[in-house]
C-alpha cells in the first residue's frame, strides 16, 4: 500500500538533537497557531525542511487526505472561518477570491504543523524518552510516546502486509471493508502483545539514557523558531 | 475452557528444560504462567501452587525473562543496541557498563554487526536473536522461551542452543524443532497435560516421522520463471544479483539460506507485492503467499468462514473458532489452509509452531492436489523432502558485496 509506505519513510526520523528538536517544534507549531499568517507558517516550514529534508515532504504526501478534507471544509465554510487575523495582518490577498485565500492560508498552517511535528521523528526514540525525562516528563509518559513512534511504524507494516495480502484476491469495496477489519484485529492484537511484553518486563524501571550535546546548527534553527514565535506573539497582540 | 490439568512441573535452578508437543497442546499457556502473566495479566482460572524461586509468579518479572514466538512484538526499542541495553538499564545499570555487557553478549550470538540497525529493518531472525541477546544479557535467573528456534537458520539456532546450555540461567524452552532439545531434559507436554490432550486431540497426529505418500509427478510445464533478478531495498545492500530459477507445475521447491539473506523478499516478489530492480519474474498462474505472521490472513468469524470448502490439515475441529483466538501455530495452520485455495502456494516458514509430523502432512497435500508449492524456511528436514533446494545463502554469496 502506497500511502503505508510513505508514512513509514515519514517516520523515519530526522536525526535532531531531541531537546531542541522538542522546543523547535514547540516553537515553530505555536507561532502558526497564535499568528495563523500564511508568512509565518511558510517561515516555519524552513527549520524542518533543513533537517527533516525530503521526509517532510513524504510525511505531507502521507497527511494528503486530511489536507484535502481540510481545504475543501475552509472553502465551503469559509465565510464562518475566515480569520480577523488575516485582514489584520494585511496580508490577504486582493487577487485571490476570499473563501480561496481562506482555505489556502488553513491548509499552509496544517502543513506548517505537521512539517514541525516531522521534526520529533527521531532516529533514536530511546534520546527522545531521555530528552522528555529532561523536561520532567515521567518516564512512563516519556516512553509511551516513544513506543507509539516504534508501534506505528510496525502497524505502517502491518497495513502494507495485510494489503497486499488483500489486494491478490479482492477488489472495489470489499477491500477496504475487509482491511479495516483486518488491520484494526492485527492493531488490537499488536497493542495486547506490547502490553504483556511491558508487563514480563517489569515496566517501569529506571532509565538513565545519555543524551547528545546540540550541534551549532540545531541551536541556531532553535533560535530562529524562538525568534518566530516571539514574531508571532507581538502580531498577536 | 480447560487448557492446563493436573500438571505437575519442577525445574530446579541453572536447569535447562525443552517442552516438547504437539500444536494446541499448551505449551504457550504453560509458559506464561511461569512469569505471572497468566493467570495476573490475561486473567483465567489458576488453581493449585505456582512457586517460582520461592515468590508467587506475579512477583517474578525481574527473575523470569519470557521471549514469546513472535520477536516483533517484544521489541520496544528503536535502536537493536538500545533493545538489548533496556533491561539493563531498568535495573538500574549505567549506560556505559549496560553497553559494555550488550556488546559482549552480543558477540557471543553473532549479532554486534546490528548494534547499530534500526530495529524495524532487521529480518524476522535476526529480531528473535536480538531478543535472545536482550534475555541473556538482562541478568534475570530464567529465562523462558516459546519457539526460540523457529525463525533462526540451522547455523544460528545451534550457535543458539549451545548458548543456552552454557548458560548459568535457568532455561525452560518450547520448540519443535527436537532435534535442538539435545542437552535438555525433554518433558513432553502431552504426557504433562494428557487429562486435557486426551480429550482434545487436536489433530490426531502422531509425532513419528510419517513417509510421504505421493510421488512427485514431474510436469514440463514452467509455472514460475525468473530471470537474472536484481533486487534491492533503498535503505540496504543487494540483496539478489542475477538470480536465475525456474519451478514447473506441481513441484515442490524450498527457499532456504541464513536469516536477512532475503527469503521473504523472494517471496513476496513472486506474489508479485515487490517489484524486481531488474530482470524477468514471470509467474503463470495465480499465487497466494502465507506471511510469517498468520493473523494478517484472517478477515472472517470463523475458520469455517476463512477456509470455506477446504477441508485440510485436520482443521475442521477448529471450524467454530474465531481464527484470532487460534493458538500461533493453530493460526499458522489455517494461514496455509487459506493459501491452499491457489494453484502457486508460496509458505513463509511454515513450520513456526508446527510439530514435526506436518512437514509430511503439507508436502503430501501439496502434491494431492497438485499445487505448486514454494516455500522459505529454516526448517533442513521439510527442504531435503522437497523436489528442489535454492539455497541463498550459496547463490547470493557475492549479491551483499554489490557484485
Amino acid at each position: 500500500m502506497r500511502f503505508a509506505k510513505i508514512a513509514r519513510r515519514a517516520l523515519e526520523g530526522g536525526g535532531m538533537e531531541e531537546r531542541t528538536a522538542i522546543l523547535t517544534s514547540a516553537f515553530l507549531s505555536l507561532s502558526v497557531l497564535i499568528s495563523f499568517i500564511p508568512a509565518i507558517s511558510f517561515a516555519a516550514l524552513i527549520p524542518p525542511l533543513l533537517v527533516v529534508k525530503r521526509r517532510v515532504f513524504y510525511s505531507l504526501a502521507a497527511a494528503s487526505p486530511l489536507l484535502i478534507v481540510f481545504f475543501l471544509t475552509t472553502l465551503l465554510l469559509s465565510g464562518l472561518v475566515i480569520s480577523d487575523s488575516i485582514s489584520d495582518s494585511g496580508l490577504n490577498s486582493t487577487l485571490l477570491p476570499a473563501p480561496l485565500w481562506a482555505a489556502l492560508t488553513s491548509i499552509m498552517a496544517v502543513a506548517a504543523l505537521i512539517s514541525a511535528g516531522t521534526l520529533l521523528f527521531t532516529d533514536n526514540p530511546s534520546r527522545m524518552v531521555a530528552a522528555l525525562m529532561f523536561f520532567r516528563i515521567p518516564f512512563q509518559a516519556a516512553f509511551s510516546i516513544a513506543l507509539a513512534m516504534r508501534m506505528l511504524q510496525m502497524l505502517m507494516r502491518d497495513l502494507e502486509n495485510v494489503s497486499a495480502i488483500l489486494k491478490m484476491s479482492e477488489t472495489g469495496l470489499g477491500y477496504y471493508k475487509k482491511l479495516l477489519l483486518a488491520i484494526t484485529s492485527v492493531s488490537v492484537l499488536r497493542g495486547i502483545a506490547v502490553a504483556e511484553t511491558l508487563y514480563s518486563r517489569g515496566f517501569p524501571g529506571n532509565f538513565d539514557y545519555p543524551l547528545k550535546k546540540p550541534e551549532a546548527r540545531e541551536v541556531i534553527l532553535l533560535l530562529y523558531s524562538f525568534i518566530l514565535f516571539l514574531y508571532s506573539l507581538n502580531s498577536f497582540f | 475452557m480447560k487448557a492446563l490439568s493436573g500438571i505437575d512441573f519442577v525445574a530446579e535452578e541453572g536447569e535447562k528444560v525443552f517442552i516438547a508437543g504437539k500444536t494446541g497442546s499448551g505449551k504457550s499457556t504453560l509458559l506464561r504462567i511461569f512469569n505471572g502473566l497468566i493467570p495476573f495479566f490475561y486473567g483465567g482460572k489458576l488453581k493449585g501452587e505456582v512457586n517460582i524461586f520461592g515468590k508467587s509468579s506475579e512477583d517474578v518479572k525481574k527473575d523470569v525473562f519470557f521471549i514469546s514466538q513472535f520477536p516483533d512484538e517484544q521489541i520496544l526499542m528503536g535502536r537493536v543496541r538500545d533493545e538489548i541495553v533496556f533491561p539493563l538499564l531498568q535495573r538500574g545499570l549505567d549506560f556505559e557498563e549496560a553497553e559494555k555487557k550488550a556488546l559482549k553478549v552480543a558477540k557471543k550470538l553473532g549479532v554486534e554487526d546490528l548494534m547499530e540497525k534500526r530495529t524495524d529493518e532487521i529480518s524476522e531472525g535476526q529480531k528473535q536473536m536480538v531478543m535472545l541477546a536482550t534475555a541473556l544479557a538482562s541478568g534475570s535467573r530464567a529465562i523462558v522461551l516459546d519457539e526460540p528456534f523457529a525463525h533462526l537458520h540451522v547455523r544460528r539456532a545451534k550457535t543458539l542452543h549451545e548458548l543456552l546450555l552454557k548458560s548459568e540461567n535457568t532455561i525452560i524452552a518450547s520448540d519443535h524443532r527436537i532435534e535442538l532439545s539435545r542437552g535438555f531434559r525433554k518433558v513432553s507436554m502431552t504426557e504433562l497435560n494428557r487429562e486435557v490432550n486426551q480429550e482434545a486431540d487436536q489433530y490426531g497426529e502422531d509425532e513419528s516421522e510419517q513417509e510421504t505418500e505421493f510421488q512427485v509427478k514431474r510436469k514440463v510445464s514452467k509455472v514460475v520463471e525468473v530471470e537474472n533478478l536484481h533486487f534491492s531495498y533503498s535503505h540496504s545492500d543487494q540483496l539478489f544479483s542475477g538470480l536465475s530459477f525456474e519451478v514447473r507445475e506441481g513441484m515442490t521447491l524450498a527457499i532456504t539460506g541464513d536469516n536477512g539473506v532475503g527469503k521473504t523478499t523472494l517471496l513476496k516478489i513472486l506474489a508479485g507485492l515487490l517489484k524486481p530492480d531488474k530482470g524477468r519474474v514471470m509467474v503463470h498462474g495465480k499465487p497466494s503467499l502465507s506471511m510469517q505472521f498468520p493473523n494478517y490472513h484472517f478477515f472472517s468469524r470463523s475458520v469455517a468462514d476463512e477456509l470455506g470448502n477446504i477441508t485440510i490439515f485436520g482443521l475442521e475441529k477448529l471450524a467454530g473458532r474465531h481464527p484470532h483466538s487460534l493458538s500461533a501455530g493453530e493460526a499458522k495452520r489455517v494461514s496455509i489452509a487459506k493459501a491452499f485455495r491457489s494453484d502457486i502456494v508460496l509458505l513463509d516458514e511454515p513450520m513456526c509452531g508446527q510439530d514435526t509430523s506436518f512437514r509430511v502432512q503439507l508436502l503430501n497435500e501439496a502434491r494431492r492436489r497438485g499445487r505448486t508449492l514454494i516455500l522459505a524456511t529454516h526448517d533442513e528436514k521439510l527442504a531435503a523432502m522437497c523436489d528442489e533446494v535454492i539455497n541463498l545463502d550459496e547463490i547470493c554469496k557475492n549479491c551483499k558485496k554489490g557484485s
